[in-house]
């Protein structure tokens, strides 16, 4: 009962629960948060080993990589799904007070969150119970392609099939829908966040050179492409030498990037080939008419759709906006639920 | 460059077919060439050149092959994209055909603000009808005629039982020249009456010519009905006297039981049916009378400051003291220890 009251209090989210930024969105508003899910956690001396939150979101990820023995920046998200239950469940406690910092009352809002299409019971169980404990009135679990299929705008209630590509942090999600429903859903780890260890790892491998996340994902923004022929760009980097151990600056170009990203970008070409394999034809006649819908943060790659396109042999469509597709669809699912009541996931 | 300038200030009006199509014939690649190579029909190219998106899929699919068709042509993709968004209308963010979404109910709905406003306003209201309801019953109550009336106070046991005055003679007494009560009813009567089944005939207590005076309203629960005096009389004997007449309507069953004290007493009567008939600490040198449905249980401390008359008949409280308390029933047959 306390719960309903408080929920006149509070504002019914849509919360993006990334692996690498979390996205908020309030009903009514829009979307009023976009930070990296990176908790730094102190450790206080101690016999009893206490543990307390020191900065969430964007102040967090400052510190990745560059924290003294006492402090650990963790990401609580891995591959989609809960990698740290407690973590996690502050992070959100604390993205939630951020968007009701002027209310009286302890917020109790309806929650809806995105959860990979490949996520077991177990990772969702953890997902909803996280957001229960961080004082959500109600969960409603959402699986990424149908978040993203919605927030595209694209025609899910119809009788036409339309397939969505969500390259996000941890996982890359491809789905058919037709009839607001999933006809087909796949998802794999691999994403972002494995372009990131590619390209760590091609750097120590070809100059012996130790970099880090950050710089890494700077890498990838800057000169990375999907693309064997893109223009070439050219950037200077810095990075421990491993035979040395001193810091060393090293140029490197986008087609080294590129060699470095092949892997993960034939990992997500084969997805979206075993899903068109496998949907239905009429619904595949249609998607070869439309095309594939690239959303989330990988859709930024430089010229992804070119590469996309002469693999898979398909018109392709980036969204408008696509790292923040996901949550708009959310966000709409949200304001909808009375009536798209079905696109949520049941337990 | 000057071409495609015109070709920019053309697309502003027109939409981006036109510039997509001019670019195209430019850069001399034919319709399906572009088709083959952004992997669309030649309609569909035909389609974007001709504005014609009513034949296209929705406007996601549209702004992506429009951008993809800008950047093959090497047109800035965002004039492009915006042209169309000028055409078609800007882009729609959020709302599926014919569902309309139930808004959420916050607190700055106006209904949940004027549910609030509405239970504010009737809690103050009530506040201010009890804060007045106190303020009447602690307020003593005027009489009609001050003279004949002067203090009366409410006694949260049973006010209309204890018809008694107390005082000792003199001391707090004002006493004032009995003047005839022509209506003794008054606001006290009322109240008192209220409280007890058996009411005070006013008309009872009018033959009497009266005064009375009571020290300290508080100090002195409810007096019911008039007790008489004369100036200067003593109060206390006044009551013994005046009492049968006044109180003759107390019930012919009821048992009449005058306290006096001596010292400072604890008294606690209840009737049969256990009703406090007065519960409570009686200074040196007061009377009270009571009436009750035998058996009166009696208990008193220090029961040697105090002389007991229970329809006339003097008891001895020193009997039945145990300790420094007494406590005892009378009426039953006769009086007894409990």
């Amino acid at each position: 009962m306390f719960r309903s009251l408080r929920g006149l209090f509070s504002s019914d989210l849509a919360i993006d629960l990334g692996t690498a930024n979390t996205l908020v969105y309030v009903r009514d508003k829009g979307i009023v948060l976009d930070e990296p899910s990176v908790v730094a956690i102190r450790h206080d001396p101690g016999p009893r080993n206490n543990r307390s939150i020191l900065a969430i979101g964007d102040q967090a990820r400052r510190m990745l990589g560059r924290t003294p023995g006492n402090i650990q920046a963790i990401r609580p998200m891995k591959d989609g799904v809960i990698a740290d239950f407690t973590v996690t469940g502050e992070m959100l406690k604390y993205f939630i007070r951020r968007v009701h910092e002027h209310r009286l009352f302890q917020p109790s809002p309806r929650i809806v969150i995105c959860v990979p299409c490949g996520s077991t019971q177990v990772e969702r169980r953890a997902i909803r119970e996280s957001a229960m404990s961080a004082g959500a009135r109600e969960v409603y679990l959402i699986e990424e392609p149908m978040a993203a299929a919605i927030g595209a705008d694209l025609p899910i209630v119809d009788p036409t099939g339309s397939m969505v590509l969500d390259i996000g942090g941890g996982t890359t999600e491809v789905g058919v829908i037709s009839l607001g429903g999933i006809v087909y859903a796949h998802s794999i780890r691999m994403a972002g966040d494995k372009m990131d260890e590619a390209i760590i790892s091609y750097i120590r491998r070809t100059y012996g050179l130790l970099i880090g996340e950050v710089t890494a994902e700077r890498i990838k923004r800057e000169i990375g492409t999907g693309w064997h022929q893109s223009e070439v760009r050219h950037m200077q980097i810095k990075g421990r030498h491993i035979a040395d151990g001193v810091p060393r600056g090293q140029d490197i170009d986008s087609r080294e990037v590129h060699t470095a990203l092949s892997e993960c970008l034939a990992g997500i070409v084969v997805a979206v080939k075993a899903a068109l394999e496998k949907t239905p034809p009429e619904l595949g006649a249609d998607v070869a008419e439309k095309g594939l819908v690239v959303t989330g943060g990988g859709a930024l790659l430089r010229d992804l759709d070119r590469m996309l396109a002469a693999e898979i042999g398909l018109p392709i469509v980036i969204t408008d906006d696509p790292l923040t597709c996901v949550v708009r669809g959310c966000g709409r699912a949200l304001e909808e639920a009375e009536a798209l009541g079905d696109v949520f996931l049941q337990e | 460059m000057s071409e495609r300038e015109l070709t920019t200030s053309q697309s502003t009006d027109t939409g981006p077919g036109q510039r997509l199509h001019d670019a195209r014939v430019q850069e001399r690649i034919s319709r399906e060439q572009v088709a083959e190579m952004l992997h669309l029909s030649p309609q569909q190219i035909s389609a974007l050149e001709s504005d014609d998106f009513k034949s296209l899929p929705g406007a996601t699919y549209v702004r992506g092959y429009l951008r993809s068709y800008a950047q093959l042509l090497g047109l800035p993709v965002d004039e492009v994209v915006a042209s169309y968004a000028r055409l078609n209308g800007t882009y729609r963010s959020a709302r599926l055909n014919a569902l309309v979404p139930e808004p959420q109910i916050t607190t700055r709905d106006g209904s949940v603000k004027f549910a609030t406003f509405l239970v504010v306003t009737v809690l103050i209201v009530l506040a201010v009808i009890w804060w007045q309801g106190r303020d009447y019953r602690l307020r003593p109550n005027e009489p009609v005629d001050r003279d004949s009336v002067t203090d009366i106070s409410e006694d949260t046991m049973s006010p209309a039982r204890i018809l008694g005055t107390a005082t000792v003679a003199g001391t707090d007494v004002e006493p004032t020249t009995a003047s005839p009560v022509p209506e003794p009813t008054t606001p006290a009567g009322e109240d008192v009456a209220a409280g007890s089944a058996r009411m005070l005939e006013p008309g009872a207590a009018s033959p009497v010519s009266t005064t009375t005076s009571v020290e300290a309203g508080i100090e002195q629960p409810g007096v019911a009905g008039v007790a008489p005096a004369s100036a200067g009389g003593d109060v206390g004997d006044l009551v013994a006297d005046v009492a049968p007449a006044g109180l003759g309507v107390a019930g012919a069953s009821d048992a009449r039981l005058v306290l006096e004290t001596s010292e400072s007493c604890w008294v606690d009567v209840r009737d049969a049916r256990d009703h406090r008939l007065i519960y409570k600490l009686l200074p040196p040198g007061r009377t009270v009378t009571v009436f009750g449905d035998p058996p009166l249980k009696v208990f008193l401390g220090n029961p040697e400051g105090i002389t007991i008359k229970y329809n006339g008949e003097d008891i001895d409280p020193v009997q039945f003291k145990r300790g420094r308390v007494a406590r005892f029933t009378l009426g039953a047959t006769t009086a007894s220890d409990n």
